[in-house]
């Protein structure tokens, strides 16, 4: 395997006028990775993603794309790169088929139309008008020139928001199976499923911020977060004496209301606790929710604050 | 190459798809050439032949500088040009693409209308078709050069509205495109030499209503071509994929040198005498009768005389 990452991204800094939108951000993706970046709207995810791409030059810092600088070597970046970007806008009156067979010509070993719309699915919708497709269709369509090319590194920039639950499955399919071909992946997206779905490696990004990289299941395994367990008792109980039964590592309560999350490295445990000290106490357990960690978690841990969904 | 004639060829197609643009095109320069043909020069058929240089320059302004200008304004507004940023191809592509593809729909509708003189109105075709087709071209190609620079130092579609309207006017009235160059202020017939359609105004009227070729509006060529290499070397570097990459004042001076070739021939052909006297009845009405005069008679006596030999 080759050691040369497909992506390396060194102290790279963006700023918007007096606003420091990415700081100094670090983080190198092994080829055939799909690497996300995890983090809200405005936590600096599409700068990064457009500076690595050559769309916006850097402040500081320095990218490498298969060992290529996408600013000073823009064409040949672009040769060996795909990009889907959050909105993608074509002339109205253009024809998926045509607009595909177009941007094929822009590279030196385009995938065959064929090929490419029925990757895409798009197979029955090949002479249809771009101002007519659903939004589902236009992001195929955006997937599809991103991949006309055959690139060896393609970027996803937020690729399934607003669509459903059953397109966006679908297009997690299409983007494992894109990896499986060999190409390294670089997502973008604030949806906590998709990130932990899809993602070999995750960086978690908050207000320009990498706080850690790594795969998903270490990233919750480092939390220490085990279990996580929901309960709502008949009548409020101190949070001492809940992080004081056995196995609770963590309690918190919601706004006053007898609802409590505990936290732990078994659900089973502290839910055998809580429910003999409840009966012994008078008290009664009305309602329990047993989950395992999440990303979700692992970042509210680390960056103070909860991803907001679109 | 094979991209720039995909790129010139889709934007043709798209053209004819859209009504507006159709309409743009083809329906209003046609209702110019009746204004023009059948109004102004009253369908006499050496008066069509005088009009028809200012009614093909009225097109190339409008087509030329404002139409080229204002596509590449709102595709960058409506971010369609962002897509292509990401595609390996060059600001030059692009500019060379649309070029090509508004000249090949700028030409056809010309033809047709010298087509329609002479069908209709009987227009005598003197002089030299070559030279006629090489100073339309250039000068669609000069204009056209303008009105991408002025894209590529306008920030939005409103800006570019009001540059190409104030541009638009004072070419339409000072070029002899509208108003005969003979009926201008002295001052602001040397004032008009500095502007492209002025040059092809005068060389397309003098070998239409002269006989005369290249041979004998060579300085006038040389402007236009000056004015297009100009234009068009200044408009990859001013060229903006972004909206909201705004323009420095350091590329809206650098736009100022594509004045410089037309401050150039203007000083030269305002100081040429050669120039004034081949030119003398565009400038001096009475000269202007007397030329159309000649012409009216050169070609009379070319339908009703017998030809030699019979």
């Amino acid at each position: 395997m080759n050691a040369t990452p497909a992506v390396e991204v060194r102290d790279l800094r963006k700023n918007y006028g007096a606003l420091e939108a990415v700081r100094g951000v670090s983080f190198s993706i092994p080829e055939r990775t799909i690497f996300g970046l995890l983090g809200p709207n405005g936590a600096g995810k599409t700068s990064i993603i457009e500076m690595i791409e050559g769309l916006r030059a850097p402040d500081g810092g320095q990218i490498r794309v298969m060992g290529l600088d996408p600013v000073r070597d823009a064409i040949r970046v672009k040769q060996l790169i795909g990009a889907q970007l959050q909105t993608t806008s074509l002339q109205d009156k253009i024809r998926v088929e045509e607009v595909l067979d177009l941007f094929g010509t822009f590279y030196a070993h385009p995938m065959p139309l064929n090929s490419l719309l029925d990757l895409v699915g798009l197979v029955a919708k090949r002479s249809v008008y771009f101002q007519y497709l659903s939004g589902g269709e236009k992001q195929r369509v955006a997937l599809a020139l991103a991949l006309v090319g055959n690139p060896k590194v393609l970027f996803l920039d937020e690729p399934t928001t607003g669509l459903d639950a059953q397109i966006r499955r679908e297009l997690h399919q299409l983007i494992l199976r894109i990896r499986q071909q060999g190409t390294t992946i670089l997502l973008s997206t604030h949806y906590i499923e998709e990130a932990e779905r899809l993602c070999d490696l995750v960086g978690i990004l908050s207000q320009g911020t990498l706080h850690a990289i790594s795969p998903p299941k270490e990233l919750i395994r480092n939390l220490g977060e085990g279990d996580r367990l929901e309960v709502t008792l008949k009548q409020p109980i101190p949070l001492q004496t809940l992080t004081a039964l056995p196995g609770v590592t963590e309690a918190t309560q919601s706004d006053g209301r007898p609802e409590y999350i505990l936290r732990g490295p078994s659900a089973g445990k502290m839910l055998a606790a809580l429910a003999v000290h409840a009966d012994r106490a008078g008290n009664e357990l009305l309602e329990a929710h047993v989950a395992q960690a999440t990303l979700e978690d692992v970042y509210l841990r680390m960056t103070g604050r909860r991803i907001e969904h679109a | 190459m094979h991209k720039i004639w995909k790129m010139t060829w889709v934007q043709v197609k798209l053209s004819y798809r859209i009504k507006i643009a159709f309409f743009f095109m083809f329906i209003m320069p046609m209702a110019f050439f009746f204004i023009y043909a059948g109004l102004f020069a009253r369908g006499n058929p050496n008066a069509v032949a005088q009009v028809m240089g200012p009614l093909v320059s009225l097109s190339v302004i409008s087509s030329g500088l404002m139409g080229l200008g204002m596509q590449i304004v709102m595709m960058r507004e409506r971010d369609m040009l962002r897509r292509y940023h990401l595609a390996p191809i060059t600001a030059l592509d692009v500019i060379v693409s649309r070029l090509i593809a508004n000249y090949l729909l700028y030409l056809p509708v010309v033809v047709f209308q010298f087509a329609l003189a002479i069908w209709m109105f009987h227009m005598p075709l003197q002089g030299s078709l070559f030279g006629l087709w090489l100073v339309f071209s250039l000068g669609f190609l000069s204009l056209g050069g303008l009105g991408l620079i002025v894209a590529g130092v306008i920030n939005t579609m409103q800006e570019a509205q009001a540059v190409n309207n104030i541009l638009f006017f004072a070419m339409l009235f000072l070029t002899g495109s509208t108003v005969p160059l003979s009926q201008l202020p002295h001052y602001l017939q040397k004032l008009s030499l500095f502007l492209p359609p002025t040059l092809m105004v005068i060389a397309s009227q003098m070998m239409m209503l002269g006989n005369q070729g290249v041979a004998q509006h060579w300085p006038e060529i040389i402007g236009l071509v000056l004015s297009f290499i100009a234009s068009l070397g200044l408009a990859a570097p001013l060229f903006r994929w972004e909206k909201e990459e705004k323009v420095s004042r350091r590329n809206r001076l650098k736009a100022l040198w594509a004045l410089a070739p037309l401050l150039v021939v203007g000083i030269w052909l305002n100081l040429s005498s050669g120039f004034q006297r081949t030119n003398r009845p565009l400038f001096h009405p009475s000269a202007q009768t007397a030329a159309a005069a000649k012409a009216a008679a050169n070609s009379a006596a070319r339908h009703l005389l017998p030809p030699h030999g019979r």
